[in-house]
This record gives C-alpha cells, structure tokens and sequence, in this order.
C-alpha cells in the first residue's frame, strides 16, 4: 500500500511540472503586451519600458521560465555561471522585482493590484475549498442516497422521482438557480442572507480564512451560525448539479453491481436486505461513484465563477476570471498552477481511496 | 435493513435540519442597527446611546488600489473620494468645482499661476495637521523626481503617477512640464506656477491626484501603503477584505462632520448586477451602482426602490479612421450617419435611461452647440450619399465593437448589431469584430480598426473634452484625433484657443464652432448620452448624483 501511495506521488511530480510549462507557455503566447494592457492607453513608453524590465519581461523565454520557476536571484546565479564557464562576457545585473520562484513558493504580485499573490491565495483558496466543501457534501447526503434508492425501487415511481430530480439538477442553469434562490429565500423569506461570507457587523479572528473553522477555533459561536446561514445557499447552488451526477452514477453503479452473481448468493445465503445493498452491492459499485466525486471536488474546488458572482463570494474562480479580464498574468500563472495542484492532488485522492475500498488494486 | 434506512434518510433530514435552520434563522439584521456586542446589559438603565448610522453600499467591483496617486479604476475611486480630498471638490449636479481644502484661490491674469488658500484646522486621520508643506507632499511625490518616494516604477503599480500623463503637468525640471513650479507661499498659502495659460487648472484640482495623502502611511507600510490610506477626508478605513466588502468609519478628525450623517459606510462587492438588485431588495444593501438597463426598469415599479440618475455627461459614440478607404470620403462617412438610428437604439437598449447624441459633448457642457441636430435617420438620403461616393452596391467594412461594459454602452455587442442591421439596409455589411480590451485599445490608437466603438466619461464638466477627439497633439498622448486620420487646421486652432482664455463666453464660442465644423467633417456617429442610474433603498435620503464618475455618499442619511 505506502509503495502503491509513494509511486503515485511521485507520478504527479512530472505532471505538475508538465503544467507548470503550459501554463506559462499559454500566457506568454497570447498575442500583445501585457505591460501595455494594464496601464492608462497613453502611459510614456518610458515607463511602460521600466516596467517590463522590472518584471522581467525583456529577457528571453526560457530565462522568464527559469525566473518563474527558481526565481530571480537563482537565475541570475546561473546565467553568471553559465557565462564563467562558457567565457562569454559576464551579464550586467538587471535590478528586476525581488522574486523567489515557485518552486520556492513564491508566486510573486498581482500586476494590477500589486498585493502578494500568495496572500490572496491564503483568503482566496479557503473561501473557495469553504464553499466547495458544503456544495460537495450537500451532493453526496442527497445524490448519493437518492441513486441507491432508485436503484433499489427501480422501475417505480420513487426511482422515476429520484431521477427527474437528478436530472433537473444537472440541466440547471446555475445562474437562474442562484438568482431564483436568492429571490425566494433571501428576498421573500428572509432565511438566509443575499450574498458574501459573513455579516458586516459580525467580528470574527481570521486566522486560517475558513470561517467555519476560525469561528469554532476562536469560539465565536454568533460568527459560526453567521458564516452556516451566509454558506448555505451558495453551497445548495453549486452542490446542485454534482448531486444529479452522483445520483444517476450511483444508480447506475448499483443496477450493474445489483445484477452481478455475487449479490444472487448473498441473498441465497438468506442476508438481510441492508447487508446485501451496504456492505456486498454499495461497496463494488463505488468505485465509479467516487471517481466522479473526485473529478467534481476538483472542479468545485478550481472555483465557481458564477457561483462566487451571484453571492459575492471572494474565492478563487472570480479571481481568476478578473485576472484574465484584466490580463494580469502573474495571477493567471499562480491560480492556474494552484488550480492545477488541486486537480493532481484530487485524482491522487482518488486513487488512494480506490485502495482503500478495492485491495486488488494495490498490487497493479 | 435498519442501517439501509439510515442511510436512506439521510438526505430527509438533510432536508429537514436545513428548513428549520433556516427558519429558525431571524431575518437578516436591518444594517443600522448596532452590533450584537454592543448591547446594553438589560438590567441597568443606560442613557439610550443612537445606533450608528451605516450603509451598505453594493458595488460591482472592488478597488485596486487606495493611492490617489495611482489608481486608473472607477471602483478604486469609490472609497478614495471618501478616505481623499483634493482642493476642491464637486458636489452637486453643476459639475464645477467648489471649496475643499482650499478655502478660496485666485489665478493671475495670463493664467498661468494659481494660488490656493488651505482651510485651517483640517488634520489627517493620523493627526498630522493639513498645511502647505503637508498637502504639497503628495504633490511633489508624483511631480519633483528627487522626492523619496518619487521612483514610480516601485511605488506604482501604473508606473507612473497620474501627473504625468492625466493633466500633462509632466516633472520638475522639465522645461516641457505643464507644471514649472510649486511654491509655498506660507503655511497655509500654495501657488502653482504653470507654463502656459491654463483656464482649466482649477477643473483639475478636484480631481484624485491633487488629494491630500499623509507621508506617515509610506513611511511605514513603504510599498504597502496603497492598503493603508491616511487622508484628511471624512471616512477612514476600519476594514478591507479583498473582494468581498471594504469598511469606512467616521474620521474622528474631519472638519465637516455635519455634511456627513453616515457613521459607516461598508462596500459589499457583488459582482453580478441582478444579484446586487436582489441584494438591496432584500435590504442586504441599501444602495447600488452599475445598473444594468434592465433591472433599472425593474426596479422603477418597486416601491422600497428609489431610482436617482446622474446627468447624462458622458458620451458613446462610433468613429470612422479617415484614413481608410472607403472611410476618406465623405460621402460614405454622411451615409453611415444617415443610416443610423440612434433613437430606436436608444429606445430599445436603452430602457429610458439614454438620450440620443447629436453631437460629441451633450447639453451639460459649455461649448455644446444647439444648432448642431447630428445626422437624421434617412435611409434615402444614405443611399444617396453612397451612389455619391460610387458605392451604390455597399461595400463590406470591419466593425470593431468594444469588449467591455460601460455606462454608455452597458452592451456594446447589442448595439453594434443594432447599427450593422441599420447599415445593412443601405448594402454596407459590417463585419462585427472583438478581441481583448488592452488590445483593442492599443489597436485603435495604432488606426487598425477602421470602425470602432468608444465612449467617454469626463472627469470634469469643460468644453475642452473636444481635444480628446479633435486636437492635433501626438499619438500615445490619449488624443484620438490622430488615431483616426482626423486633422483640421481651422478645429486645431481652435481648441488651443480655447485652452487658453479665461472669458468663458469666448471659450464657448469657439467650442461651438468646433462643434458645427467636425458636425461637417463626420468622424463618427456620436450615439447615445446615458444617466447613469444607482438604485437605493426607499428609506435612503440625501444623495446626489453628480455628473461626474463617482458615487459620493455626502449628505447621506438613513431613515427609521
């Protein structure tokens, strides 16, 4: 089992650092100056030069690469290096912006607001895991359940039910549903707040960005129930449409698994109902269920744009689409590779659980 | 089978637990009310202290930067214009300048110095009191290149203040500089000492980069300070949660408290216009900006809604590039205009909110001419103009239409489609065509886009807005005039003379005669003046939309 998880761990080195060259090949490929598109139309070149030479951006790809990756000072040491071994002239020092490199977990500033950019991730990234937390397991109390029960009454009218349900929560259009939720139970009933994470007037320690997490550490209980009530609809939203997935892909699992000789002689030994569904039929037909829980979590939690829009929630998908708007590449590079490292981190999530409920599959 | 059932009911309780949750939930907290802390234990008798006043205003964006000095984004100068104040300031629908921090100014005769006389006892949040050498600080920052924190390359994120380019008053030292000297008169008397007669200087000293901005924020937080604002305004800053709402609290120190009456004024960003409507009906909110049309018209029938709408100041509008073919004649030019119907786009897309534009600067400025009706809708005397120009089959253009909403194109891609439909009636295909805003910018400054859509929000009320389009001054200066193969002798000597007398009537003259004689040459189709609307709370008093960019909460209040 550890070889199995060690083996796997390894396997997603490559592929982040895979990502890592698309993603700045990607943004250093769009046509124009990305200097250019952040400053007022008529900036002097002057300044608009000072400002490429500042972030580096007149030096040649693969040195903005090594830049991006190993930071400025680390790139500097080698292309030093380089010139000493190689007896070419040695390379004037260029004063650029202090940048240690992702590798060494600095991500660097926002072009556009000039804030850290890992200090946004730090309010940005739980914000959006917050919201995609609720949203995933709403999915899974109801989508989950809902699939086996249709399976198990397939055919009647409970399977039809839970079926129509799961299918309007997959065709939904997220955003007439967000606005429809917020009409009817902010604005006519006045259960929950319209939008953001907590109250203006409620105070509450920061410490991880979780709000959930920060008012039970701080046992600031007021914040706590102002955080849920703030959470709730957001999270009903987004969860909508994973709970139709994982409903029609649990029945799904279940009918095929339901079918197998296994389950015949389970219930020729005489088990009992629960027994035969929970612990023979559930447990091989999930297998397919939580892949797809994985592929939604990491999706969920690359954020939401429109979710995050529609209840002025500051995660990390409306971060991203103001990024792009604003060409502020620094940020696309550092949310794009965060985003990436999630969707690696979910899949490994999966293999490991894929582990846990099928041993056969440790050994392959 | 038991445990089946418990997993089977799950997502019953689920169901259950959510619906008492929420309706166990009290409805939210009506904003002025004050926090749950600061409630009076109920078993002594208090003096009954008034519950702060405070608004949650909902904005469509959040700021970038709170540096008066660096910032080029309407959300950036929602909070500013509360945390800043410059000189003078504009307060009510005329547009103009009023007292600020100067109490009064003069200007020479040629009008090329300006004298300012600072109101006294004004302090900074951070106490430092407000006099020459304090106010001029934030000045010589962005304008003498020897002050500490001058290197704009570190401390902007622009890279470069807004002096330099915004009024082109350029560096000290600077023979070319439209600022040549600062003086400091005494403690509380400052002149500035401009190159050339300037009527306009007093327009510009209400604007961001003549606030007062305390040294004691860069002194400590250096390039952080942006995140730190110390102004002599009458909010401070208490809160800024990026994206998500940004806090002010009454400055202990301001000098007009009385003008006021808001305790706290919180912006709570919320991206989508639908949402931010929904939010201020649901009372989250008692105020908005950037509505859309539509739900502008939505709220008009609601009656907790209360609709106030800025004078229509800016313009949006269509420009040909002279410079290409078929565009240099212009007869195609008059056919183009002829064959737009700039009243049925208003009506349409506009949901009451715009007035058509008959010319490039509408009725608020001195200098529009109400002799100059634009160019009526005549599909005839279009196709007449076209045969003219031996174009009778049409022809097949590029249409560049912008990316990005603005107040007076909330939808450009809609209009553009309304106006291609138009021209198509005359046999001119226009080829609609987008791409990323930086780019678009770039590209129609360069004279690639022979057709573009572009608009104009001022940042003061003067006839002199004609030069952006119209003065003959180099590209890369924010003129389009060279952008689009406009060059007029007569229109260019104008404009510098304009720029440099003070007899306000002969100014407007010759505006007006700018305006008749670009009416002649058609370098676009101006299309639409909008007002800008905000949605408030019925209970909301006080507001006064002012033409210009921002929304300046002063006056008001909340009631019961």
């Amino acid at each position: 089992m550890t070889r199995y998880l060690i083996r796997r761990l390894l396997a997603a080195i490559p592929t982040l650092l895979g990502v890592s060259v698309v993603v700045f090949l990607f943004i250093h490929l769009i046509p124009g100056d990305p200097v250019r598109a952040m400053t007022r139309d008529n900036a002097p070149e002057e300044a608009v030069q000072k400002i490429r030479e500042r972030l580096g951006l007149t030096r040649p790809l693969h040195e903005q690469y090594m830049i991006f990756m190993l930071g400025n000072d680390t790139a500097a040491r080698l292309r030093y290096e380089v010139a000493r071994l190689t007896g070419n002239p040695i390379p004037v020092p260029v004063v650029t912006q202090p940048f240690r490199g992702i590798a060494r977990g600095d991500f660097g500033n926002s072009l556009v607001t000039g804030n850290a950019i890992v200090s946004e991730l730090s309010t940005r990234l739980p914000a959006t895991m917050e919201l995609a937390l609720a949203a995933v397991l709403f999915a899974i109390l109801i989508g989950v359940p809902m699939g086996i029960l249709a399976a198990i009454k397939r055919g009647t009218l409970v399977d039809t039910g839970s079926m129509l349900v799961a299918l309007t929560g997959v065709s939904m259009p997220i955003y007439w549903l967000g606005l429809m939720g917020i009409m009817l139970f902010a604005v006519t009933l006045h259960w929950v707040p319209s939008g953001s994470r907590l109250g203006v007037d409620i105070a509450l320690d920061r410490t991880t960005n979780f709000y959930l997490l920060d008012s039970i550490i701080s046992g600031n209980w007021v914040a706590l129930g102002d955080a849920l009530r703030h959470l709730i609809l957001p999270a009903l939203v987004l969860g909508t449409v994973p709970m139709g997935v994982f409903a029609r892909m649990t029945r799904s699992s279940m009918l095929e698994a339901l079918n197998q000789d296994y389950v015949r002689t389970a219930r020729a030994k005489g088990l009992r109902q629960s027994a035969v569904i929970l612990r023979h039929t559930l447990k091989n037909a999930l297998l397919p269920v939580v892949t797809v829980i994985g592929l939604e979590t990491g999706y969920l939690f690359s954020g939401a744009v429109l979710t995050e829009s529609i209840f002025g929630w500051p995660g990390l998908g409306r971060w991203l689409y103001q990024s792009i708007i604003y060409r502020d590449y620094t940020v696309i590079q550092g949310a794009t590779l965060v985003i990436a490292v999630i969707f690696v981190f979910a899949n490994l999530l999966v293999d490991f659980s894929y582990a846990l409920i099928d041993p056969r599959i440790r050994y392959t | 089978m038991k445990s089946l059932r418990v997993v089977l009911s799950i997502p019953v309780l689920l169901a259950i637990v959510l619906t008492l949750f929420g309706c166990g939930a009290t409805p939210t907290a009506a904003p002025t009310t004050a926090p749950p802390q600061a409630a009076a234990p109920t078993a002594v008798p208090a003096t009954p202290v008034p519950a702060p006043m405070t608004m949650t205003f909902c904005a469509g964006a959040d700021a970038v930067r709170l540096d008066p000095a660096d910032l080029d984004d309407e959300p950036s100068w929602l909070p500013v214009d509360h945390i800043f104040e410059g000189l003078t300031v504009v307060k009510d629908t005329s547009g103009q300048p009023q007292p600020a921090l100067a109490e009064r100014w003069e200007a020479s005769a040629d009008l090329k110095e300006w004298t300012f006389y600072l109101r006294k006892g004004v302090t900074f949040s951070d106490g430092t009191p407000l006099n020459a050498e304090s106010y001029l600080w934030n000045i010589y920052r962005q304008w003498d290149p020897s002050h500490p924190y001058a290197d704009a390359s570190k401390y902007a994120t622009l890279g470069y203040y807004l002096f330099v380019d915004y009024f082109a008053l350029g560096k000290k030292g600077d023979a070319n500089a439209g600022l040549q000297e600062v003086q400091q008169i005494d403690e509380y008397t400052i002149k500035f000492v401009l190159k050339d007669p300037n009527p306009l200087f007093l327009q510009y000293t209400h604007v961001v980069p003549f606030e007062a901005v305390g040294k004691s924020s860069f002194e400590t937080y250096d390039t952080e300070a942006y995140q730190h604002p110390v102004g002599t305004g009458p909010y401070v800053l208490e809160e800024w949660i990026k994206d998500d709402h940004l806090t002010l609290v009454r400055n202990p120190n301001y000098w007009d408290k009385a003008s006021w009456p808001l305790d706290k004024i919180v912006f709570k960003i919320i991206p989508d216009a639908s949402a931010r409507l929904l939010a201020v009906k649901a009372g989250d909110c008692q105020g908005m900006n950037l509505v859309s049309p539509d739900d502008a018209a939505a709220a008009a029938g609601d009656p907790n809604l209360q609709i106030t709408l800025r004078p229509p100041a800016n313009v949006g509008y269509v420009r040909f590039n002279m410079s290409i073919a078929p565009l240099d004649d212009l007869n195609v030019r008059l056919a183009l205009a002829h064959a737009t119907d700039r009243q049925s786009i208003v009506d349409n897309l506009y949901s009451g909110l715009g007035k058509p534009a008959e010319q490039w600067m509408g009725p608020l400025y001195p200098g529009h001419n109400p002799d100059v009706k634009g160019y009526p809708f005549d599909l005839e005397k279009a196709k007449g103009y076209l045969k003219a120009a031996g174009l009778e089959d049409g022809f097949t253009i590029d249409f560049w239409y912008m990316p990005v909403a603005r107040p007076y194109f909330p939808n450009a891609k809609v209009v553009a489609e309304a106006i291609a439909a138009d021209w198509a009636k005359i046999g001119v295909i226009a080829n609609l065509q987008t791409e990323d805003w930086g780019q678009y910018k770039l590209d129609l400054a360069a004279g690639k886009l022979p057709i573009f859509m572009f608009g104009w929000t001022p940042d003061y009320i003067d006839g002199s807005l004609l030069d952006v389009w119209f003065k003959d001054v180099p590209l890369g200066s924010g003129s389009q005039s060279q952008c689009c193969g406009f060059a007029n002798e007569e229109v260019n000597d104008l404009l510098i003379q304009a720029g440099a007398i003070l007899d306000e009537d002969e100014r407007i003259e010759m505006y007006q005669r700018v305006a008749v004689i670009v009416n002649e040459i058609v370098p676009g189709v101006p299309i639409v003046h909008t007002s800008v609307p905000n949605i408030f709370s019925a209970k909301v008093q006080g507001f006064v939309p002012v033409p210009l960019k921002t929304d300046i909460l002063r006056g008001v209040s909340i009631a019961k």
